[in-house]
């Protein structure tokens, strides 16, 4: 990586504020955080809108009365200002933006076809004004499957963007259904992965996750997302799709964790189930992960056993998630140099298809 | 007896298969060379058989009852859930010392409140009644209807002064409610003062969550059980129980049904909103979890996840268990003899943490 450009920010007193380590710094190493949330202020009016309602939909309750103003959506907004300065601050080379969550999946089919569109213009807009500091993952439509796939087709062939965002359930659906298969096989056919981001638990599977506000990061975001991906590999999917590429935020969401449990029965009840590998060789072929939201070097540890280096990628979730102590944990985990540029970069350019020689 | 086992074996997968074929690790070290206490097996008597055979023929859609529609006495695994049958041979042939018995998923906790207290009444009495035919064989976890919590807590006095069980058992959810509800807190209250055990055993997720669960058996082990369970647990974490009852003890199955795993993002979140949205707690969940839970090894026989649960909340917190007849025991036990952690941190897997948490005698 000698030959490699110096990231913008590596360079000057950020370094020490990060807490950069003498050999991550020296090569100039590049970071690249790949689950770092934006929006455009339409996509912001549309769910406050929503927000003035009476639905018990845990993404939609959760704003109601926080609308407007707030840092956080100042924060959500911009890319130019405060995001790029706090990129140099900490030495971030580049953000692979999506649309927060939920996306434009609580809206009806009409407003979240536009939405999406929308939000794929304005972030190739961004990409372009900035092509070595932002990379985007496209929206689309679960809502309406057909129009969805063309507008991922025009997301990656037009617009140049690297890979899809999908914020978990639609309606209480999974793309397990087949009426999203259209979803997934256009994903596979332009190599391009879906990042399944958490949403708070469907409306189905809402109701003991009311208290303590369990709904979100802090547990419900984990079971809702987990599950998603769970009935995914159970499904049989990824034989019909055998290069489809999946990414999964927060360390794999439980999955990691509880792979040999769910090996165990799959071998054991391996007649009622129609894909031909067990849950652990799906998720070690079609899945990567990120570090969003978990600085525990334990757990990167156990990924790094179970998973290898491979199918892991460094992200922040900004800005939900502060920068510095993101940058400061994987620039001194204690593992090898060489899986450090793995999950730092190399293999979010290999997934994402962001170009090696940064200009 | 032993056809039975063998014709489960069979009709088992190739893992279990293989497992059963090989000469089990453990029978070599079974003249005492380390003590085996297995805490998390599952037992039925004929009245919880009788209760659930009445819901049987429902019209129910819960996802625990779609399991009991294929259990019956005279089939295979009802056999081996009988307390006694092949259990006792089955452990021999292991070199497992002690079962800590509990009545198997849901309990009584879809039954009405009258017949859940009886049944739960009988099953302490068969567990005890076993316990002091079998010393240093069985141990038990004392079931209760959390449907009367007036008369759970009576219960479990009675089980644990007049029966001299070692703890006690819950389900996870009763009727779509978690033990977090003030309703309940008599029965965390009582197992305070008795200073036993709370053993959240799984069942799969209440009515309340299910929809999504419908699909692909994802509602059972494969998933749905640490879905449910692990929600029963961070529920009472954040509701601040264990500041109104410091010194409970709970315990969880398979490896801690994801808590573990995600520690630090969970204090991430609790000192983020704290005070805003979430309760202000004594204590960071992580410290709750370390000081007031157990975790067990039932159906995980993962290296790497035990040595992430010994770095993270020490070898103190884990007790070894097995989950028969629900999985086999040779491969339970090759697990634990084989794993590569210390001597020390074996023995308080295998027995001394068990015999500290259930007050279980030592051996001399």
């Amino acid at each position: 990586m000698s030959t490699q450009q110096t990231p913008p920010g590596v360079a000057g007193s950020s370094l020490a504020a990060a807490g950069a380590s003498a050999a991550a710094a020296a090569g100039g190493m590049r970071r690249i955080a790949t689950e770092e949330a934006w929006s455009i202020p339409e996509h912001m009016e549309a769910l406050a809108a929503l927000s003035r309602s009476t639905w018990d939909n845990l993404d939609v309750a959760t704003r109601r009365g926080a609308e407007g103003g707030s840092p956080l959506a100042s924060r959500l907004t911009d890319t130019d200002d405060e995001r790029l300065a706090q990129m140099d601050a900490d030495g971030v080379s580049m953000h692979v933006l999506s649309l927060t969550s939920p996306g434009v999946q609580v809206f009806e089919p009409e407003t979240a076809v536009a939405l999406a569109a929308l939000a794929n213009d304005r972030l190739a807009e961004v990409v372009r004004r900035h092509p070595t500091r932002f990379a985007g993952l496209a929206s689309f439509a679960p809502q309406d499957p057909a129009r969805a796939a063309k507008e991922m087709e025009r997301a990656i062939d037009k617009l140049g963007l690297h890979g899809f965002v999908v914020n978990s359930h639609t309606n209480d659906e999974y793309l397990d259904d087949p009426k999203y298969w259209p979803i997934l096989e256009a994903a596979e056919a332009l190599e391009a992965p879906i990042y399944i981001h958490p949403r708070s638990p469907a409306d189905s599977m809402a109701r003991p996750f009311r208290s303590h506000r369990m709904q979100a990061a802090v547990w419900g975001y984990a079971i809702e997302t987990g599950t998603h991906a769970m009935r995914l590999i159970l499904s049989g999917v990824f034989d019909r799709f055998p290069k489809l590429k999946i990414v999964l935020g927060h360390m794999g969401e439980n999955i990691p964790y509880h792979l040999w449990r769910s090996d165990y029965w799959y071998e054991r009840r391996r007649s009622e189930y129609v894909g031909r590998m067990k849950p652990s060789e799906v998720f070690k072929r079609n899945f990567l992960i990120t570090t969003s939201g978990v600085e525990h070097a334990p757990v990167l540890e156990y990924c790094l056993k179970v998973l290898g280096a491979d199918n892991i990628m460094w992200a922040i979730d900004y800005p939900y998630q502060p920068s510095t102590p993101a940058v400061r944990f994987m620039n001194e985990v204690a593992i090898s140099e060489e899986d450090r540029r793995k999950i730092f970069h190399l293999n979010a350019e290999r997934v994402f298809r962001i170009g090696r020689a940064s200009a | 007896m032993k056809i039975d086992r063998r014709a489960f074996l069979a009709g088992s997968t190739a893992v279990l298969a293989s497992a059963g074929a090989v000469t089990p690790a453990g029978a070599a070290r079974t003249g005492g060379s380390i003590r085996r206490i297995a805490t998390e097996e599952a037992f039925t008597t004929p009245e919880q058989m009788r209760a659930m055979d009445g819901l049987r023929r429902g019209a129910w859609r819960n996802l625990d009852l779609e399991l009991w529609r294929g259990l019956t006495p005279d089939s295979s695994l009802g056999r081996r859930l009988d307390l006694e049958g092949e259990r006792l041979q089955t452990m021999d042939e292991n070199g497992v010392s002690m079962h800590v018995l509990s009545l198997t998923s849901p309990g009584v906790q879809m039954l009405d409140a009258d017949t859940a207290v009886g049944v739960a009444a009988d099953a302490n009495d068969r567990v005890a009644e076993l316990m002091k035919r079998h010393p240093g064989r069985f141990a038990g976890l004392a079931s209760f209807a959390p449907q009367d919590p007036a008369r759970a807590v009576k219960e479990m006095e009675r089980a644990i002064t007049r029966l001299g069980m070692n703890g006690f058992v819950v389900h996870s959810h009763t009727d779509n409610e978690y033990l977090d509800l003030p309703k309940y807190w008599p029965i965390l209250e009582a197992a305070e003062a008795l200073d036993a055990p709370l053993y959240i055993h799984p069942r799969c997720p209440s009515d309340a969550m299910a929809e999504p669960y419908r699909d692909y058996g994802i509602d059972r082990a494969m998933w749905g059980y640490q879905a449910e369970t692990g929600l029963h647990a961070m529920r009472l974490i954040l509701s601040g129980v264990f500041d109104r009852f410091p010194k409970l003890k709970i315990i969880l199955g398979h490896m801690g049904e994801s808590i573990p795993y995600n520690l630090w993002r969970i204090d991430y979140v609790y000192e983020a909103f704290k005070g805003r949205r979430n309760r202000v707690l004594s204590l960071k969940p992580s410290e709750t979890f370390k000081r007031n839970f157990w975790i067990t090894t039932s159906g995980v026989e993962s290296v790497p996840v035990l040595e992430y649960c010994i770095t993270t909340l020490g070898a103190d917190r884990i007790m070894w268990a097995i989950d028969y007849p629900y999985q086999p025991t040779t491969p339970a036990v090759q697990f634990l003899d084989n794993a590569p952690i210390s001597a020390a941190d074996r023995e308080k897997i295998y027995f001394r943490n068990a015999e500290q948490v259930f007050r279980i005698a030592a051996l001399d």
